[in-house]
């Protein structure tokens, strides 16, 4: 029932409830307090009353009777024996006589009595004096406390409704000024959509949790639009990278038909085209590898392999490629490293990674593969070069698909651009992760890292 | 030597039967798998190409059917589908191979003549072609009496030229028989490229007769004539 209403409502039903209580707490102490207070004063007025009839009583007897006709003291009584001896004009025209001998047995105690519709307080005590005991009876009236409490309840009363509808005013206005943000938030993020991205929830200057959630939601607002942004790139780039050799095979096809040509020339242009399908071909096999990949198509099939044999068979595959560029690989391993992973897509990985350090070496230089353990106890290989490097806006993309860092070069070395993606994709689901560190002009270190608990 | 093939897509059908006669065999088609079924239950085959995606009763179905009824014709399935669990549905249904489109034709021939060839194939291990000998068992290849330098892979590259001999070899094929990868990928594809001049350099470099022919865009060939 309450989830149905606005948090506006609930806040400011909360907070009424709330208010009220404590008003309820309050009042109920104050009076509670204020009648102790009074009784409290009562009971020492009789106490004295009492010590000062005891004391005429001791010394000077006859002005008792002056008191009984003129006060100070209002109400009391004095017998011997069970025969009044002296009592005070008002306690005789309230007929109290009665009472007092009503409840003779409490020494000491205060009494509450009603008495012909008064509340009277009273308190009886005995008196020896050599020959005599006397029984004293000292009371006082409780209209003036019955009066100042029933003020006091009829304030309260008058003041709960009155402070319940004020509580629940403030209430509203102040959930209205706390909501006000989320209002605005709720409105712009209504805006937000595919075609302005870029746009941002207006954050409030204090460091409150409202500006804390609308960071948090330009934060989101930020990774989708960079991820948005990446898919846009990449449907660019992909239908760039397709095109280019669709349009090969048009153009050499187009000005094949159109030369009167001998057989020889028909042959160049169809082998040609049959090049260019054969890139195609793998484009889309790559892709088509990573979009399975992304939906989680792919089974891996875990065993436990050594890195450094890995590292061994990858080298002797490609021994050839640096061999034409005169270039040395070094590969230092002290023991094996034995990891549970897929072998297949590691050792792909690993065989796009060192492609990609003899393609991007100069001739003569000397790539180093170092396999082993970190102190942390994982496992990693490291693919170190002396290359041309990445620079610092390059390297946070370069594992996009598609994303070459030059263009004009990659496209005369070769690749499809998806080789790095597939490395990344090929250790990340090994539970691994590709580190780099690399300089422009200086050289890369790719490291492909295995986590602790990928070894057995 | 006559070939069933079961293709719906005109365009490959018409491919492949130019592709086949031109190689000297005896072309069939058929577009459907009825159709198929019928003409390898009345006639003789030494082989059926298969596509599995036809219309009406699918390739799967024609299989198992004929499998069922005790035909042994050797059967290559052809599929745009190349899951695992495709392969193995295809195979356990009673084919003989299996290739993925788009595959290169080399490689079907290839396929074709491993199939046609089994059960009557001699191992031989001394392979001969003009004055190039390679022998198998020793590891040792010559070329006009003078030893040829050459590393494992080019050895086994070599080889796998001779066993083709006359016939062209694709990268998938050397991918696959010689480098043991499954995956074609860039990298492997520049292997392949590299070690081949390197071969065509020792086997052919010193010698006025070129024996090994790159075709562009399909692959490579050891002897016979140009097609």
């Amino acid at each position: 029932m309450t989830s149905r209403l606005g948090i506006r409502a609930r806040f400011t039903l909360l907070y009424g409830a709330a208010l009220i209580a404590t008003i309820l707490m309050v009042s109920g102490g104050i009076y509670f307090f204020v009648q102790r207070a009074l009784v409290g004063q009562i009971e020492n007025h009789l106490r004295k009353d009492f010590a000062t009839i005891q004391e005429y009583l001791r010394h000077d007897p006859a002005s008792l009777f002056k008191i009984a006709n003129h006060g100070p003291i209002l109400l009391f009584s004095i017998r011997d024996n069970g025969q009044q001896l002296i009592a005070s004009d008002n306690w005789n025209t309230a007929n109290l006589e009665q009472l007092a001998a009503e409840r003779p047995a409490a020494e000491n105690k205060f009494i509450v009595q009603q008495h012909y519709g008064v509340s009277y307080r009273l308190v009886n005590s005995s008196m020896s004096i050599p020959g005599h005991t006397y029984q004293i009876s000292v009371a006082h009236d409780e209209k003036s406390i019955r009066q100042t409490m029933k003020t006091l309840a009829l304030i309260i009363l008058l003041i709960l409704p009155l402070s319940m509808v004020l509580s629940l005013a403030i209430g509203y206005v102040i959930a209205g000024h706390v909501l006000a943000p989320i209002s605005s938030i709720t409105r712009k993020a209504e805006e937000i959509s595919a075609e302005n991205l870029s746009e941002r929830l207006p954050v409030g200057g204090s460091e409150d949790e409202l500006s804390r959630l609308a960071t948090v939601f330009n934060q989101t607002f930020g990774r989708i639009e960079d991820s948005f942004n990446r898919l846009k790139r990449f449907t660019a780039d992909a239908s760039h990278e397709l095109r280019t050799p669709l349009a090969a095979i048009r153009s050499i096809g187009e000005t094949a038909l159109h030369q009167p040509a001998g057989r020889g020339d028909c042959r160049e242009a169809i082998g040609s085209i049959l090049e260019e399908t054969d890139r195609l071909r793998q484009m889309i096999d790559s892709l088509l590898l990573l979009s399975r990949a992304d939906s989680g198509q792919i089974e891996l099939q875990r065993e436990t392999i050594d890195l450094a044999s890995l590292a061994q068979e990858s080298v002797e595959l490609l021994h050839v490629l640096a061999e034409e560029k005169h270039q040395t690989i070094r590969l230092s391993v002290d023991r094996s490293v034995i990891v549970s992973v897929d072998r297949a897509t590691i050792r792909q990985a690993l065989i796009n990674l060192l492609d990609n350090a003899i393609k991007y070496s100069p001739v003569e230089s000397v790539i180093t593969i170092t396999v082993g353990h970190t102190n942390t106890n994982e496992s990693y290989i490291s693919i170190i070069d002396n290359g041309i490097g990445i620079s610092q806006q390059d390297i946070t993309r370069i594992f996009d698909r598609f994303y070459l860092v030059d263009k004009g070069r990659s496209r005369e070395v070769g690749g499809t651009g998806l080789g790095l993606s597939i490395a990344r994709w090929s250790v990340e689901a090994n539970n691994g992760r590709i580190e780099i560190e690399s300089e422009e002009g200086r050289g890369s270190d790719f490291r492909i890292v295995f986590p602790a608990s990928n070894v057995q | 030597m006559r070939i069933l093939v079961v293709e719906d897509e005109k365009k490959i059908a018409g491919a492949l039967k130019n592709g086949l006669e031109a190689e000297g065999y005896q072309v069939t088609t058929a577009s459907s798998g009825e159709d198929g079924y019928f003409c390898l239950t009345t006639e003789e085959y030494d082989l059926m190409l298969l596509d599995l995606m036809l219309p009406g009763r699918d390739g799967i179905e024609i299989l198992t059917t004929i499998r069922s009824q005790g035909i042994t014709t050797p059967i290559l399935v052809l599929t745009g589908r190349d899951t695992v669990e495709d392969r193995v549905l295809g195979l356990d249904s009673g084919a003989d191979d299996y290739l993925v489109k788009p595959f290169a034709f080399p490689e079907l021939l290839a396929r074709i003549r491993l199939l046609l060839r089994r059960g009557n194939l001699e191992p031989q291990h001394l392979l001969k072609i003009d004055d190039l000998e390679v022998d198998l068992l020793s590891h040792r290849a010559v070329r006009s009496r003078l030893p040829l330098d050459l590393t494992v892979k080019e050895f086994e590259l070599l080889a796998y030229l001779l066993l083709n001999q006359g016939h062209i070899v694709s990268r998938e094929m050397l991918a696959k028989d010689v480098w043991q990868v499954c995956e074609r990928s860039t990298p492997l594809d520049n292997v392949i490229d590299v070690s081949m001049a390197r071969l065509r350099r020792k086997v052919d470099g010193p010698f006025e007769k070129k024996l090994i022919r790159t075709l562009r865009g399909v692959g490579f060939c050891l002897g016979g004539e140009p097609q």
